[in-house]
């Protein structure tokens, strides 16, 4: 018991004695609060989706069914104070300065987000998967400025790689939200690769100027990003990038006044940095690295790492209904507001499916669906299957045995 | 400490240097076109293929590339269209209804198919369906889309061949109508299929990612510009259902027919005034084309190596399709216009035409010259002509001369009847009474020593739909009726049994 108390009282001794982490914990409190409103505003989305009888479930859950024994009223308690608790550790961070309580707002926010968030692989993003991880690392690891100063850096860098895929370099994002030419929408998507890959590592230059303009510069393009793409990316990141001048001036600060380093609560060690960006890093190059040098699940291998957003994979699905003296083919329509990013998402169409076969369900002589999903990405020249099923109506059929038959299925 | 830290910025300076270098190349390694006028997602699509292979939906075992498919068919449906019966079985001269069922559904056009199991066609609209010897429906396909059309299926032993309208093209088990495959073939398919050698031959538009690359192909092969927009001839592969070619393009005018030379691998299109010769040899490429006086009545008609076509003025032309650009040999003037392509008559070496007026002729094709034609008297729709063989003990009855093995006209004739003449002078050697009232039959078949007709009923005054009715007929010899009237008097009824098969069973 002592070892953990004391684990957390370094932790808590090291937010406090640093303003620009304390700001920080307001800041990472702030964008708590902004996924729940962003969450609220688009119809509780958590609630929505517990709501629905086939979630789409994280590929490393072999099912999320168990989530459900949930209640409703449960979620919506859970929902509730995800946002209050957030909004109360802002203001202990900000407005109080009472960081002991704001860190024990934002843990209890922090908590109860994972049972919202993980009952449905929709709810997540690259920028949410940060914010998750910069609020772990704030609230329980040693060296926390430089080491959330280093996994921005990684993250922009990672989404970078990401992003040097056919799908975002062909600018088409860029050119469907300005409504622009197509080579203006890929110059947008060069720079903004630029930016990313070298702008936050520019932030770590010692020289105001360097400095100054990486992180000006930073700010400029999110804030082109936000009048094309939409406020939550861009003003995330602002936010979070903030920590850099605020430590900046305070490492500085510290250089001249020369505080005193007390021994009582010594630094935290350097390797908490080095261990933690090593697995930050491994994670990001999973995906990378071919399947059959990879031991670990794949979809656990996707779920640590970063996602292209950029919508690019063209799909091709035919669907068929099957009854007792006959076979009709038939379209499944996607429900209406599905996002572009997650058009051809193998999962939702299997949700699709599955509300298609308790739609036909009471249709005479229905027995059940059968369905063949190919997809190509920008890059590729033929399509592939992704899922081929004769019985898609079949209870116990659960969207890992699909993909998982699919080395068995007769391939193109 | 100063300088320790100047030093570090110099070692980060530097190393930032490298990193910017290594940006910039993997960025430009990503995108080759940033600096050029090319867009990327242009070059990428244009490298993309569509998808010219089956999604399949059947077990493993059911795909198999060494499995040579024998289309089965009745008369029309042979892939040289001739109207002879195939394998000449001789048949008996009269036949009596044993029993006539109205059908649930109706074909929207000839052909059906038929074999031992069934009857297999299209229905107006998206569906094809299959219909047993007892008039029950076996299972039915439904394409997708309101206004897509069928086409009338090709059958082989063991399975259907269906397209439609809309481009697709599947594959499914004769008997069960589970599917096997489904394929995009094309953005508009004009006709059913031919096979011809495990090739499935159809005629339409590619797709239209395909189109650009085909007519890049086109004009490298002849010198000229493609023609956008335009029909092909499709070849596909039966057994895995992989497109194997495309012909030149051509433009097609309302319907195209597709005949087919099985030992040279010829295809002849007719289409309005034109007709065409591809060589599936040669990629499906023209080897051939001539432009006719007047339009061809249907598909050409292909018999020991010679084709045969009906003009809409009433002329009969013979063309040798194995000379260099086709060479036209002979043409009679019948005088009337054709209602399909003519029937050959084996052993007789004589065309058999039905035109619209109703009458029947018969042309020589050694003389070249017209025989004889008679007045059908036919009140219906349909103008099928078949030649098809009546048993021997009826040759010197009706003084047939034996070296011409029994080989007869069946045409269908005045009210509801199907009549047999003999080929030589046009005398009526028999008239078989299918059922009273209805139009002379759109389809005979025989199985298993029955004859099978399909007829359409018109609607009977004061009745309630007020539409057309088709039915279907079984008719035995008068001797066989006889024998299972008998056998049906003396052996007490069975219990009843669902006729109905399943079509689909899902996995377990």
């Amino acid at each position: 018991m002592i070892f953990p108390m004391e684990f957390l009282k370094s932790n808590l001794w090291e937010i406090r004695k640093s303003s620009s982490l304390t700001l920080f914990g307001g800041l990472l409190a702030i964008l708590s609060a902004l996924i729940f409103f962003n969450w609220w505003q688009q119809g509780q989305l958590p609630l929505l989706y517990h709501q629905e009888p086939y979630p789409m479930c994280w590929g490393f859950l072999d099912s999320c069914a168990w989530l459900k024994a949930i209640s409703p009223q449960a979620m919506e308690v859970m929902f509730w104070t995800f946002g209050v608790s957030s909004l109360m550790a802002a203001i202990f961070f900000l407005l109080a300065r009472m960081p002991s309580l704001g860190w024990f707002f934002l843990l209890v926010a922090w908590l109860i987000k994972w049972p919202l968030y993980i009952q449905d692989q929709r709810l997540a993003s690259n920028i949410n998967y940060l914010i998750t991880l910069l609020t772990f690392v704030f609230l329980l690891v040693p060296n926390k400025s430089k080491l959330i100063r280093w996994l921005i850096t990684g993250f922009y860098v990672s989404q970078a790689f990401v992003n040097l895929s056919p799908e975002w370099l062909s600018g088409q994002v860029y050119a469907e939200a300005l409504n622009a030419p197509i080579k203006l929408g890929e110059w947008l998507a060069a720079i903004s690769v630029l930016v990313e890959f070298l702008g936050p590592m520019a932030l770590w230059f010692r020289e105001l100027r360097y400095f100054a303009l990486a992180w000006v510069s930073l700010t400029t393009y999110h804030g082109l990003q936000w009048y094309a793409l939409g406020y939550f990316e861009p003003l995330t990141l602002i936010l979070l990038t903030l920590l850099f001048p605020l430590s900046y001036y305070e490492e500085r600060k510290d250089e001249r006044e020369y505080l005193y380093r007390s021994f009582i609560r010594p630094e935290p060690s350097a390797l908490w940095v080095y261990i933690t960006m090593a697995i930050f890093i491994v994670a990001q190059a999973l995906p990378f690295v071919p399947k059959e040098y990879l031991s670990i699940n794949p979809s656990i291998a996707a779920t640590i790492s970063l996602d292209l957003e950029a919508p690019g994979i063209e799909c091709r699905q035919v669907s068929f209904n099957v009854f007792e003296h006959h076979v009709e083919e038939i379209e499944i329509e996607a429900p209406q507001g599905r996002s572009a990013r997650y058009r051809c998402h193998p999962q939702l169409r299997f949700v699709d499916l599955k509300r298609a076969c308790k739609d036909s369900e009471s249709q005479p002589g229905f027995r059940t669906i059968m369905s063949a999903l190919t997809s190509r990405e920008l890059g590729q020249a033929e399509f592939t299957p992704v899922f081929v099923s004769r019985d898609l109506c079949k209870k116990d059929l659960a969207y890992r045995d699909l993909i998982s038959a699919r080395g068995e299925n007769h391939g193109l | 400490m100063d300088y320790e830290r100047q030093r570090r910025e110099r070692w980060w300076s530097a190393f930032f240097i490298v990193y910017a270098a290594g940006v910039a190349y993997l960025l430009l390694q990503s995108n080759p076109h940033l600096y050029s006028n090319k867009e990327l997602k242009k070059e990428l699509l244009g490298s993309q293929k569509e998808t010219l292979k089956p999604i399949p939906l059947a077990e493993k075992g059911n795909l198999t590339a060494d499995q040579k498919l024998h289309q089965t068919f009745w008369w029309r449906e042979s892939a040289g269209r001739s109207g002879a019966e195939i394998g000449g079985i001789p048949h008996d001269k009269e036949y009596v209804v044993e029993v006539k069922t109205d059908l649930p559904v109706a074909p929207h056009s000839m052909p059906v198919s038929s074999d031992d199991v069934g009857f297999y066609f299209a229905e107006k609209g998206p569906w094809i369906t299959a219909i047993s010897n007892e008039g029950q429906i076996i299972w039915r396909y439904r394409f997708l889309g309101e206004d897509t059309q069928a086409h009338p299926p090709l059958i082989t032993d063991a399975f259907v061949f269906a397209t439609a309208s809309n481009g697709t093209l599947i594959r499914l088990d004769k008997k069960t109508g589970e599917l096997h495959w489904w394929m995009k073939v094309g953005e508009r398919l004009l006709s059913p299929s031919a096979l011809v050698n495990n090739k499935l031959v159809l005629i339409g538009k590619p797709l239209k990612a395909e189109e650009e690359k085909l007519a890049k192909e086109t004009t490298k092969r002849r010198g000229q510009k493609a023609t956008p927009q335009t029909d092909r001839v499709i070849v596909v592969d039966a057994a895995l259902g992989s497109v194997l070619d495309y012909s030149e393009p051509i433009s097609f005018k309302g319907e195209a027919y597709l005949s087919a030379l099985e030992s040279s691998e010829q295809i002849f299109v007719t289409n309005d005034n034109r007709l065409h010769a591809f060589d599936l040899n040669k990629g499906g490429g023209v080897a051939w084309s001539q432009t006719l006086p007047d339009p061809i009545v249907g598909p050409a008609m292909i018999y020991e190596g010679r084709l045969f076509l009906s003009l809409i003025s009433g002329k009969i032309q013979a063309w040798d399709p194995a000379k260099k650009g086709g060479k036209f040999e002979w043409e009679v003037d019948i005088g009337k216009a054709p209602a399909g392509p003519p029937v050959f008559v084996p052993t007789f070496d004589r065309l058999a035409i039905a035109t619209t007026d109703g009458h029947l002729h018969v042309v020589d094709v050694k003389k070249a010259e017209g025989l004889w034609n008679i007045h059908l008297d036919n009140r219906g729709s349909s103008q099928e002509v078949l030649a098809a063989r009546i048993s021997g003990r009826f040759i010197e009855e009706h003084g047939l001369k034996w070296e011409n093995k029994g080989w007869t006209l069946w045409a269908p004739c005045s009210n509801g009847r199907a009549c047999i003449y003999n080929p030589d002078k046009g005398q009526l050697i028999s008239r078989i009474s299918l059922v009273p009232g209805a139009h002379p039959f759109d389809r005979l078949s025989f199985k298993d020593g029955a004859l099978y007709a399909l007829l359409r009923q018109p609607a009977a005054k004061g009745s309630d739909s007020g539409e057309e009715r088709l039915i279907l007929a079984r008719l035995l010899d008068p001797k066989t009726l006889k024998r299972k009237k008998d056998e049906a008097a003396q052996t007490p009824p069975p219990a009843a049994k669902s006729s109905i098969s399943t079509a689909h069973q899902p996995e377990s």
